[in-house]
């Protein structure tokens, strides 16, 4: 390639050397161009190749509890029964679901209110067909609010959480509705 | 050596050509303001005052890890339950990613949010300020839309060595005032 038979010993170590720092910026900036590069490559192929179909079979309420009056509000607790399949949702890009099942209200203070009851993350695709029975809810109602007698809609939603690039949140359609009971729980309200 | 030799004539050599020497100086300039008008135009579009944020705590594993990056913006949509907020406490200098449990919207439009990090057992109401149980909606500083890994460590670590900064800073102005890549 290069003739260096005519440079002296100092010019061609400076060279040698001056190629080596070179090189080596060279080897760092084409790593990350190609990390880069296969990382939205990732994040695009996923999208085109996989199309996500999940099912949602069974989405009841099977127990509600009385409403207990607590000096922070009513708190009303119940138990579900779901059925779901997320398996589809997982591909390459795809590092973690984290599913909830959310509950809305209108109460006299507050004309939206959308609550957590219930989360899990899904980490593998083996748990990603979630089967519950008589499950009870994680987080009371609750929201410095009179509940009785309130419509409470239950919704699955959940948010796929990439490897790399863009979340997304996902809402099942299934719905569910049920009305809290109209009286409290007197033996508990002491408490 | 020798490289560092040569590196330092290069540099002696700026100063017997005073025009070039100003030309660098602008590149710099050029460089540093770039990525302040890449940045304040981020947070334009988005709409957030920090667009780009490095998760500090594990308190949101096994899906954001010390060190992971997020993308946030502030739209005005509602905030929804499942939503990963960034939020400021007063009292605290460390703004806080975790994910929205509950909201509580009143007739006025005002917000109540609560927060609790996914990895955490309890919500949030502990790391609030004394008596505080909501959050408002200007509070938020964003909602997370994007991922990147690992890639926010470097940021960790020139905040936890002070003098990396000034050696990474340092040697790229070098190398940029010389003129080269």
């Amino acid at each position: 390639m290069m003739d260096v038979s005519d440079l002296s010993s100092q010019t061609l170590s400076t060279k040698m050397m001056e190629t080596l720092s070179t090189r080596a910026n060279t080897l760092f900036c084409s790593f990350l161009s190609c990390l880069a590069f296969f990382a939205v490559l990732n994040h695009l192929s996923a999208y085109v190749m996989f199309d996500p179909t999940p099912r949602m079979d069974v989405l009841e309420v099977e127990k509600v509890f009385p409403i207990r009056n607590t000096r922070q509000g009513d708190q009303a607790v119940f138990s579900f029964n779901m059925e779901a399949d997320l398996s589809s949702e997982f591909h390459w890009n795809l590092k973690q679901l984290f599913v909830y099942l959310t509950a809305s209200y209108v109460t006299s203070k507050h004309k939206r209110n959308e609550v957590t009851v219930w989360d899990k993350i899904i980490e593998t695709v083996d748990d990603s067909v979630l089967s519950l029975s008589s499950e009870q809810v994680e987080y009371v109602l609750k929201g410095e609010d009179y509940l009785r007698d309130r419509n409470v809609t239950l919704r699955l939603k959940y948010r796929t959480m990439p490897i790399i690039g863009l979340m997304r949140e996902k809402v099942m359609p299934l719905t569910k509705t049920f009305k809290l009971p109209g009286s409290y729980d007197h033996g508990a309200s002491s408490r | 050596m020798d490289t560092v030799r040569q590196y330092w004539d290069e540099f002696r050599a700026l100063f017997s050509k005073p025009r070039q020497f100003v030309q660098q100086i602008l590149n710099l300039c050029c460089i540093v303001f770039s990525a302040l008008m890449l940045w304040k135009g981020l947070m334009v579009i988005t709409g957030s005052e920090s667009p780009v944020v490095v998760v500090l705590s594990g308190s949101m594993e096994p899906g954001f890890y010390r060190g992971d990056i997020l993308f946030l913006n502030n739209p005005d949509t509602p905030v929804l339950p499942g939503d990963v907020v960034v939020f400021k406490i007063k009292g605290r200098d460390i703004p806080i990613v975790h994910r929205v449990l509950e909201v509580h919207e009143t007739g006025k439009g005002d917000v109540k949010i609560l927060t609790k990090g996914d990895n955490n057992d309890v919500d949030d109401r502990g790391l609030y300020a004394p008596g505080q149980l909501w959050l408002n909606k200007s509070d938020i500083m964003g909602r997370a839309i994007a991922f990147l890994p690992y890639v926010g460590m470097v940021t960790i670590w020139l905040n936890d060595y002070p003098w990396l900064k000034f050696v990474l800073v340092g040697t790229m102005g070098f190398f940029v005032i010389i003129g080269r890549e």
